[in-house]
Parts: C-alpha cells; sequence; structure tokens
C-alpha cells in the first residue's frame, strides 16, 4: 500500500517511460514491484511521486537466443527465466532467490538494480561477462539515448546508471552458458532466507571466474581472486586460500550481523570455493 | 501511454465475475480484494511478501497480492479462494486437515492449486520449493503435504480431475 497521492504511468516503448520520468519528478521505474512495494509501505526512505511500469515494454520482456547471445529483460520475472533451458547457472542461481511466489513477481532487472545487497542474480551475469542495454534521457530536449555496455564496466557494488537511466535488457554470449560451473547458497537456518554467502564459480578452460555475495554488502567479482584461483588450478600446486581471505578483506569491511560474524563468513567462503573447485576438478 | 492519477476506474475478473471498481494508483490488490470487493479470503498477514497468506492467483499464477498495485492488473483474472468454492484442491486440505487456525489456509491453497495444475505428478522437491512461499504456524506442514497427495489423488479419482485448471473449475 503506498500512501501518497502517486501517478501510475504505463509506456508502451522504453522512449515513452524516459519520457515520464523527466516529467514526473520523484518518479521510479516499476517492474515486480516487490521492493519498491515493501520499501514504501514500511519506511519514508522513498519519496515515490510516480511509479512508470515498464512490463509492457517489449524490450523488457524480451526472452530470445539470437547472433550467438542469450537476451534477456529486465522486467522478466525470475520464475520465467528460470524455466529457461540457455543458462543453467542463471537458472541455479535465481531459484535461490526469495520464494516461488515472490519470483513470480521479483524481477531479473529488479535483483540487480534493487536496493538489498545481495542482488544474487547479478552473479552469473559478472562471470558470463554480459553487456546491459539501457536508455538515458538526453541532455535537455535531445532524445533519449541507447546504450550497450559490459555489465562489469557498470557494476561497481552496485549497478551505476545515470538518473532516469532504464535498464532495458542483458545480453550474455552463448559459450559462456556451457562453461562448466559451481553454486552454492549458505543461509543460518532455512532455505528462503538471505545468504550468509552466495557463489558462483565457472571454469572458462584453464581460467577460473569467481563471483561472490553476502560476505560484503555488494555482489562482485575480483579479477584478484579470479587470477589466484587460476594460478592454483594451472600449478597444481595445492591450493591455499590465504591470499584469497587477504583480497576478501582488501576489498572491505567484511558483513557481520545476526546471520553471522565476519570470521564465520570468510571461513565459510573459503569452503565453498574449495568445495566448488574440487566440483569442476 | 497510460497515465493514471487520482481515483479510476479498473476492470478485473474475479473469480469469472467481471467487476468494476474505483481505486487509487497506490492500492494494493490485496486491499482492494479486501475492502472494495469484500473478499476478505485473502489474508493481510505481514504486507511484506513474506507470509503468503494473501496469495492470490493473478492470470493463472500465483503471487503475493500484497506486492501487487492494483492498477496493474487491469484487464486480468483474479482467482481468490472464495473462486475455488468445493474445488479438488480445498476438499484435500480438509479431508487431510491440512489446516488448524485457518489464516494461512486460502494463500496454501491458490498456491497448491496451481502447483497441482503446473506438475500433476508428485515431485518432492518441487512440491517444496512452490511450497516454501506459505508460511504456518499452526500444522508442522505434514497435514498440508498430505493435502497435496489426496488432492492429487483426485476427488473424482481421475489424473485429468486432479489438473485441471482452476479457470475450467469455475
Amino acid at each position: 500500500m503506498i500512501c501518497a497521492d502517486i501517478h501510475y504511468v504505463r509506456p508502451d516503448t522504453a522512449e515513452e517511460a524516459v519520457e515520464a520520468w523527466r516529467r514526473l519528478p520523484g518518479a521510479r521505474y516499476l517492474a515486480g514491484g516487490t521492493e519498491i512495494l515493501s520499501s514504501a509501505r514500511r519506511t519514508a526512505a522513498y519519496e515515490l511521486r510516480a511509479c512508470i511500469d515498464i512490463k509492457r515494454i517489449p524490450e523488457t520482456v524480451r526472452h530470445e537466443i539470437r547472433e550467438g547471445r542469450i537476451h534477456l529483460g529486465a522486467a522478466l520475472a525470475l520464475s520465467d527465466v528460470a524455466e529457461g533451458e540457455a543458462f543453467p547457472l542463471l537458472n541455479a542461481v535465481l531459484r535461490g532467490i526469495a520464494d516461488r511466489t515472490v519470483r513470480n513477481r521479483l524481477t531479473l532487472g529488479g535483483n540487480v538494480a534493487g536496493l538489498l545487497p545481495y542482488r544474487e542474480a547479478v552473479l552469473p551475469l559478472l562471470l558470463a561477462d554480459a553487456t546491459v542495454l539501457t536508455l538515458a534521457p538526453g541532455a535537455e530536449d535531445a532524445p533519449p539515448v541507447r546504450r550497450e555496455r559490459r555489465l562489469r564496466d557498470v557494476f561497481d557494488k552496485r549497478l551505476v546508471l545515470a538518473p532516469g537511466e532504464l535498464l532495458l535488457s542483458f545480453s550474455v554470449p552463448m559459450e559462456a552458458t556451457e562453461w562448466p560451473w559451481s553454486h552454492q547458497r549458505r543461509t543460518r537456518t532455512s532455505v528462503v532466507d538471505y545468504p550468509l554467502a552466495t557463489t558462483a564459480l565457472v571454469r572458462d578452460g584453464e581460467a577460473i571466474r569467481f563471483a561472490v555475495t553476502g560476505v560484503h554488502p555488494y555482489p562482485f567479482r575480483s579479477d584478484a581472486i579470479d587470477a589466484a584461483l587460476t594460478e592454483g588450478v594451472q600449478t597444481g600446486a595445492p591450493l591455499t586460500l590465504g591470499g584469497v581471505e587477504s583480497i576478501l578483506e582488501a576489498l572491505g569491511a567484511l558483513r557481520a550481523d545476526s546471520r553471522g560474524s565476519a570470521e564465520y563468513r570468510a571461513a565459510l567462503v573459503k569452503k565453498m570455493i574449495l568445495t566448488s573447485l574440487e566440483e569442476l576438478a | 501511454m497510460k497515465i493514471i492519477h487520482g481515483i479510476t476506474e479498473l476492470h478485473l475478473c474475479v473469480n469469472g465475475e467481471d467487476r468494476c471498481v474505483a481505486v487509487r494508483p497506490g492500492e494494493t490488490l490485496l486491499r482492494v480484494l479486501r475492502e472494495k470487493l469484500g473478499l476478505t479470503g485473502a489474508k493481510c498477514g505481514c504486507e511484506n511478501g513474506d507470509c503468503g497468506a494473501c496469495t492470490v492467483q493473478l492470470d493463472g499464477i500465483p503471487v503475493k497480492s500484497c506486492l501487487v498495485l492494483a492498477v496493474e492488473c487491469d484487464g486480468s483474472a483474479i482467482t481468490t479462494i472464495e473462486g475455488l468454492r468445493h474445488h479438488p484442491v480445498q476438499e484435500a486440505f480438509a479431508a487431510a486437515n491440512g489446516y488448524q487456525c485457518g489464516f494461512c489456509t486460502p494463500g496454501q491453497i491458490l498456491n497448491a492449486a496451481a502447483l497441482i495444475q503446473a506438475h500433476p505428478e508428485s515431485d518432492e522437491a518441487v512440491d517444496r520449493e512452490w511450497m516454501q512461499s506459505n508460511l504456518c504456524r499452526c500444522t508442522g506442514y505434514e497435514g498440508i503435504r498430505d493435502a497435496l497427495a489426496v488432492a492429487r489423488a483426485g476427488g473424482d479419482g481421475t489424473t485429468d480431475a486432479r489438473a485441471r485448471t482452476t479457470s475450467d473449475s469455475l
């Protein structure tokens, strides 16, 4: 329930959505609504004045394989994406997020761009070197600008977009969906809970790629950790994870809350990495 | 492009019946069902998408109606527990004692009906994945699990009856 007297806008095109954002101060793009609605009810954090519903924009609900890439609209519900067969790692990660009926509404773009610290859906996309397609408002009366960039270039702890920039879709090279993978998710109690840590690890030939969330207040993929893990695999030396722990700590203070201490999370991630490497050996 | 501000007329097909209701853009589907259409089967539990007591089917998909704006549903088909009267899943919950206080039961039944429609054959992992969406503080879930088995066994003993769609039953 949103008590404020808001506008509801349902554009048919991405250009109309961006134009509505320009005209309506305090507007937010609405897809699944799971975060906007719960936040608007619970706190005054949102100065919400308008919801721009993007679910009827064709580009935001595309789900297709074309020209060697899988294209995933930002407004696709997680349960719909997870039903697909093209990207097994993504499916596995999405099935761990929230619960089934929430996933029937929660969207891919909403999870990646959300305010909660976990944003687990971004992990496979970071590993696969996905690109992200957006439409940004133009300067003053200029037309909006369509941009396609590497996700890793616009995801620094969180998705960094310009004000009013609309997330349309992700694109993943098909070969990345075929790499051997391992996904692990650990929670304090029940399956349906925020994670202590969620990890995703892929093996592209001899190269290891690793991404994690839950350990810091943001998800990340680190080139330094990738290099350390790859070197360990290539040399065949017994893997020591002291280096990985140092890198984790260098990335910022580890989360410590009622679900788990920082020390526990660090130990847990090291164990999860070892288990994943054994799975892919 | 459609722009709504202030009170607007919303057209829904609720339990097979066309309904027209005046809503504001900020009202959730749950509030509109309960307070404007008098359908109090969907319960207002956490209003945070956690408990599942407000579950209804939106175009056949189970959703938590506390997390859906009513204006998003214009032209959609909504099924609430009132629309599942004498549905095999409802009968199964009664037969298997899949309830105690009953507060969560409407949401459990709406979700279970959609589950059995999508997965007529029993699969423990799938059942668990779907039904984890609904919290029950009374039953310990065994009765609910039994109800799924009874529903799949079929009120009239046929697989077709078990798998029939919610809309078909209305």
